[in-house]
């Protein structure tokens, strides 16, 4: 007796199960019917629970990669949409580019992730936000002095 | 915060799914490193890349360094096996 395996992912056992249902075979038998019903049931139970397992499983991977990160790690391909939130709002609140650039370096942030931040925030060209920046420094250096 | 000269590269699982997209993506990472330390020295055209608003304009630059890289290696050594 030779046995054939098949191999079939679980959306395409779904679909497959209901075209057997369809079929003449298993509309003319109650019995079979019945199978393939409570079959349809089985995989819609499993396809909701592995849908669960999954969908916690990319949690615990984003869990993850967030409590291995350093701070300021950038990760490719991914929008860093809450980088510069506080900076966003402090624009909302009426900040200045300059404003904004000296809060950016007092937390921390170099001059480059700076004029992105004010690229992004303003929507500067470049030669825009080198200007913000030199007017800040040279406030910086006013009230230092 | 990471400071200047610690910038490292991580690879991951997505990373690892075939010896080819593995150079890719450390040429790819790389390419990053290369261009943040030009921008650092002043490189306008650098600059205007790692700082551009959109994120992705940096993303496609790099993707295509990389590729260029995987090309070349490829047509001095052979396609990868894996």
């Amino acid at each position: 007796m030779s046995v054939t395996m098949f191999s079939v992912s679980y959306e395409s056992l779904g679909k497959i199960l209901e075209q057997l249902q369809q079929s003449p075979e298993v509309r003319n038998s109650p019995e079979l019917a019945d199978h393939v019903h409570n079959a349809i049931l089985f995989h819609q139970q499993i396809l909701v629970e592995l849908e669960g397992l999954l969908s916690e499983r990319r949690e615990l991977e984003e869990k993850v990669s967030e409590l291995t990160r350093e701070p300021g790690e950038r990760v490719c391909n991914q929008p860093a949409q809450s980088r510069f939130v506080k900076y966003e709002e402090l624009r909302a609140r009426g900040a200045s580019p300059q404003e904004v650039y000296r809060a950016a370096r007092n937390d921390g942030l170099d001059t480059i992730e700076s004029i992105k931040a004010l690229r992004q925030i303003f929507q500067l060209s470049l030669p825009q936000a080198q200007e913000a920046v030199s007017q800040a420094e040279i406030e910086l250096r006013q009230h230092a002095a | 915060m990471i400071s200047q000269g610690r910038e490292a590269i991580k690879v991951g699982h997505a990373g690892l799914i075939r010896d080819s997209e593995l150079f890719k993506t450390l040429a790819h990472e790389e390419m990053h490193l290369r261009l943040m330390r030009k921008a650092r020295r002043g490189h306008r055209n650098s600059l205007e890349v790692v700082t551009h608003p959109d994120p992705l304009i940096e993303e496609d630059y790099v993707e295509r360094i990389a590729i260029k890289y995987l090309r070349m290696y490829e047509r001095a050594f052979g396609k990868f096996k894996h």
